[in-house]
Order: structure tokens, then C-alpha cells, then sequence
């Protein structure tokens, strides 16, 4: 069943918890045959940099940054709110894989003819 | 010889700088030149609206520091139907013909 599908995730390791089944649920979209989108926007700019979700292992869950690995293997896209990125002074010569810094317009883009969405 | 032309916004507080040539890019030419430095996502688009709007027709030069930006006037273009007819990533410049159909 073609189609798109939205993870918006604010948090980094300021609750691991939701970072984590954000990309879980990724996971199962980019799994289920959609164009599958994470969108990192307020503290979850942070996990776009290389190294950050080292340590995030949530307890019942595989490791934050192989989930994240698997997600762009699997042709899932990160999209990183720009201002945020901006705000936080982050690094945009050490994104990891798949991620991409993107202002609004991108994202309305993805989403402007309907695409259903989760938040975390 | 490419012609240059700094077409004023119906807003006049927001200044059109032509510190920059048009003919920096040898290709493509411009009726006005747009540095919006470190603006980006929402602000960027949405001043970049007004900019254009006054100039139905019209090629403008826009400089833009974001690193959004590359992804996001391409997505701000297609979504609004004003071209864009050339981006430099060396110079972070991209030329966006104005679409004539404002309403």
C-alpha cells in the first residue's frame, strides 16, 4: 500500500524513551512499503549529529542509533528543522546518514497533499 | 552585458542590497539581487513572498546563508509556482523567476 507517512520527534535525551519509539514506529512505516519521513525539530535536531545516540538504549528496545541506521537503509528520509539546528549551534558537517537540513517549505512540501502523522 | 535592475518591494523596509553582481553567474541574469543572510525556514519564505510578489516577471538573485535552504527554496518554488532557473551552491545564490499570476 504506497504512500507517505510522518514521525515528528522532539526530544533527544531529554526523554530517550519517546526518541526511541519514534524510530521504532519509523521503522514499521519505512517496513510497510511508505515514503517514510522523520522530522527532527527542537531538542530532537540534536540526534542528526554523529555520535549523540551513542548511549541511548532504551530498556526493551534495540539501540536508538541502529534504529536510526536501519530507518535510512530501508530509504527513510530525516528531515532537520533548520532554525533549530541553527539555535542549538550544531554542526552541519557531521550529520549522520540520511539527514538533511530543511526549512518549512520542505516539509509542507511532504505533506501538502495529506500524509497522516505521529508525534513524539 | 546583462542588465541590472534593483526592483524595490512594495514593503520599503525591506531593503533590496545589490552589493553583489548579477552577472557573477555568467548564464543567468537578474532584474534584482536579494542577500538574506542568515534568514531561513518560515522568515525567509515568507519575506521572500513579498519580495517576489512585487515583481511579477521578474528574475531575482537570492543569497541565502541558511542551511535549509538549498532544500527548502526548491520545495518554496515548486509548492508556489515561481521558477527557479538556477542555483549556485558555491555562492549559496539561487535565480527565481517571480511567477506573473499574484493574486
Amino acid at each position: 500500500m504506497p504512500g507517505k507517512f510522518v514521525v515528528s520527534l522532539t526530544c533527544a535525551k531529554n526523554d530517550t524513551d519517546k526518541a526511541t519509539v519514534a524510530f521504532v514506529v519509523a521503522n514499521a512505516a519505512v517496513a510497510s512499503d511508505k515514503k517514510a519521513l522523520v522530522f527532527l525539530s527542537i531538542e530532537g535536531t540534536r540526534l542528526s549529529q554523529k555520535g549523540y545516540a551513542d548511549d541511548i538504549h532504551e530498556e526493551g528496545f534495540a539501540a536508538l542509533k541502529d534504529l536510526m541506521k536501519s530507518f535510512v537503509e530501508a530509504g527513510g528520509e530525516i528531515y532537520v528543522c533548520s532554525p533549530c539546528f541553527k539555535k542549538r549551534k550544531l554542526d552541519e558537517n557531521n550529520l549522520v546518514p540520511g539527514a538533511v537540513i530543511v526549512g518549512g517549505a520542505k516539509l509542507v512540501e511532504f505533506m501538502g497533499e495529506g500524509a497522516p502523522s505521529v508525534s513524539y | 552585458m546583462l542588465a541590472f535592475r534593483a526592483i524595490a518591494p512594495e514593503d520599503e523596509g525591506l531593503p533590496v542590497q545589490s552589493s553583489l553582481r548579477p552577472d557573477e553567474a555568467p548564464d543567468v541574469g537578474c532584474d534584482a539581487v536579494w542577500d538574506a543572510g542568515d534568514l531561513g525556514c518560515g522568515e525567509l519564505v515568507l519575506d521572500l513572498r513579498k519580495r517576489l510578489r512585487a515583481m511579477p516577471g521578474g528574475v531575482m538573485k537570492v543569497i541565502s546563508l541558511d542551511a535549509g535552504a538549498p532544500e527548502d527554496l526548491p520545495a518554496w518554488c515548486r509548492l508556489t509556482r515561481n521558477e527557479l532557473l538556477h542555483y549556485d551552491p558555491p555562492t549559496k545564490s539561487f535565480w527565481i523567476r517571480s511567477r506573473l499570476d499574484w493574486s
